[in-house]
């Protein structure tokens, strides 16, 4: 059972679509990274899912519910933390985070206490939030999502305002918890180099748009090596079709004029013999590796940051 | 729902601003129930019934238990500051999102928050008129015979649901925009508005369209309502009011929050 179903998403604002056709799948246990600049509809999405919005066209399904009173239902199995922590003003943390043991109806007195000394909040349980840092009240969010063994967590940029330590801390948090405890992670963040290593599945958003998805292996293979074609301007046209037609790999027109095609180190000859059968001249081919980044970028268009 | 009323409780009582509000409204009240009620004689004759609107002759821990029920003023101020506070601020600081993660449905949460409004509200609208009660009709109060005890009961039940339609003002636009500035700006602009309004129709004659329209608004169904011989007829069409008031501010409240996008 898909532990999330999103199937043809999509939200408007006005005449704004922030969101377009967004259909993709979540399996129990993993830890899927969604990646994306910022205003590419990384946080709307998490809304949708978590019902703070509603798409304007197409359906979510939580944990193979089909209704929408189940879905509400059902996010009671989810621990999520959006955009900035929520937190209730002028009580300390531990009464904050005693205020979603009752709301999530966790009987266990103890597991208040367990929560905060995961993330190192035991020493200033007491103390009100306003005299807590902004990573302090970043990890008290994320103890009150953990709270309750969520089957399934969803971070938006969880590790804003985290010193380099805290980052490491939380990383290790979270990967026990999936080790532990079997939970499905849904996360984002537009800084790209935190997710690589971590996540065991990517998806990438661009302007409301999923332009890819794959798990980590493939990325890494598809980040390995890539393929520069050098074809005369009248022939490239022609041979970036051929390329599309041929290969099962993604395949681009870069704005210095070369074909990129992206992750082909395997057979080079492959590519040579289908554009031979065309006649279509190859000026020179160079192979070059990529990080995580520049795969992004030029997945995206190669011309924006991220 | 049960869940969410007791943390909503807790809430309202590890609420500060509330507890702040609290202790002003007594101090106010306290105040405020000396400088109109101190110099009082503790039995009115007509005559001076008549200087402080009494239709017969009273004691005057009656009287103050009608003035303080016919007084509206308080009620009005303070479901804006209230509607603002309770839930506009709720919606601003994102904490309503909590609920929803929770995995309870919009209309729930939406009946919780309304009990949540109108019990903190009505506890705050209380001070005034128990300071009153407490300070000068201590002893009509220990007197009571069976058909004021009844009368006294019938005065509150009355007050409590037109104080609820009253302060069903904030409670719209609080849903509506969803956050404490707009909340506040708009509950202020509806009271100003009615409170001028309820001046005109003051000086508007009997029989005119627009006082039959709205003579059986809260706000001026109080003091309509309030005395032993009011009849069993005005009652009914007061209470009926109030009711319908209430019942819209409800569904208005749940379409606004129904398919609303939170912040």
């Amino acid at each position: 059972m898909d532990i999330l179903r999103a199937i043809d998403v999509g939200k408007q604002f006005g005449h704004s679509a922030v969101l377009e056709h967004i259909s993709f799948s979540l399996s129990p246990g993993r830890i899927y990274a969604l990646v994306g600049n910022n205003g590419s509809g990384k946080t709307t999405l998490f809304r949708l899912i978590m019902g703070l919005s509603f798409p304007t066209h197409g359906s979510l399904s939580l944990f193979g519910c089909q209704t929408a009173h189940d879905n509400e239902r059902a996010r009671r199995r989810i621990g999520a933390l959006i955009e900035n922590p929520i937190l209730y003003e002028n009580v300390s943390g531990f009464q904050n985070v005693n205020n979603i043991r009752h709301l999530k109806g966790i009987s266990d007195r103890n597991a208040v206490d367990e929560a905060l000394h995961k993330f190192n909040l035991q020493n200033r349980k007491r103390l009100p939030i306003r005299h807590y840092s902004m990573g302090m009240k970043q990890r008290l969010a994320l103890a009150c999502t953990l709270l309750g063994n969520p089957e399934l967590l969803l971070l938006d940029e969880p590790l804003n305002g985290l010193d380099p330590s805290g980052m490491r801390e939380i990383e290790t948090t979270l990967l026990n918890t999936v080790r532990d405890k079997g939970t499905t992670i849904f996360i984002s963040s537009h800084y790209l180099k935190q997710l690589y290593g971590f996540a065991t599945d990517y998806i990438f958003i661009d302007q409301g748009h999923i332009v890819g998805s794959m798990t980590s292996s493939e990325l890494e293979r598809r980040c390995d090596l890539c393929v520069y074609l050098a074809i005369p301007e009248g022939e490239r046209g022609a041979a970036l079709k051929i390329l599309s037609r041929t290969l099962d790999h993604d395949v681009k027109l870069l704005e210095n004029g070369e074909i990129c095609v992206y992750g082909f180190h395997d057979n080079l000859n492959v590519i040579n013999n289908a554009l031979n059968r065309e006649r279509i001249t190859i000026n020179s081919v160079r192979t070059i590796g990529i990080s995580l980044e520049d795969y992004f970028f030029q997945m995206i268009g190669g011309n924006r940051t991220c | 729902m049960l869940r969410m009323l007791r943390v909503e409780g807790r809430r309202a009582v590890q609420n500060l601003a509330l507890w702040i509000i609290f202790g002003i409204m007594v101090v106010v009240s306290f105040w405020f129930s000396g400088m109109t009620f101190a110099k009082l004689p503790e039995e009115l004759s007509a005559a001076y019934g008549m200087q402080y609107e009494t239709p017969t002759p009273m004691s005057r821990g009656e009287y103050v238990f009608l003035r303080t029920m016919s007084d509206a003023s308080f009620t009005a101020w303070l479901s804006v500051i209230a509607g603002a506070l309770l839930i506009g601020m709720d919606f601003s600081n994102r904490t309503i999102n909590h609920l929803i993660y929770a995995g309870n449905s919009r209309i729930s949460i939406l009946i919780v928050k309304l009990l949540y409004f109108y019990v903190c509200a009505l506890f705050l609208s209380a001070v005034y008129p128990v300071a009153n009660c407490f300070r000068y009709s201590m002893t009509w109060f220990s007197g009571l015979k069976q058909s004021d005890f009844t009368y006294v009961l019938r005065c509150v039940g009355c007050r409590t649901l037109i104080d609820m339609a009253m302060m069903s003002f904030a409670l719209v636009p609080a849903f509506a925009f969803r956050d404490v500035i707009g909340t506040l700006v708009c509950s202020l602009i509806i009271v100003v508005v009615l409170s001028q309004l309820m001046n005109i129709i003051r000086g508007v004659g009997d029989g005119a369209l627009i006082k039959n329209a709205i003579e059986y608004f809260p706000a001026l169904a109080i003091n309509k309502i309030m005395y032993r011989d009011t009849s069993v007829e005005t009652i009914r069409k007061a209470m009926l009011y109030s009711g319908t008031m209430v019942l819209i501010t409800w569904i208005s409240c749940h379409l606004f929050f129904r398919k609303a996008d939170l912040k």
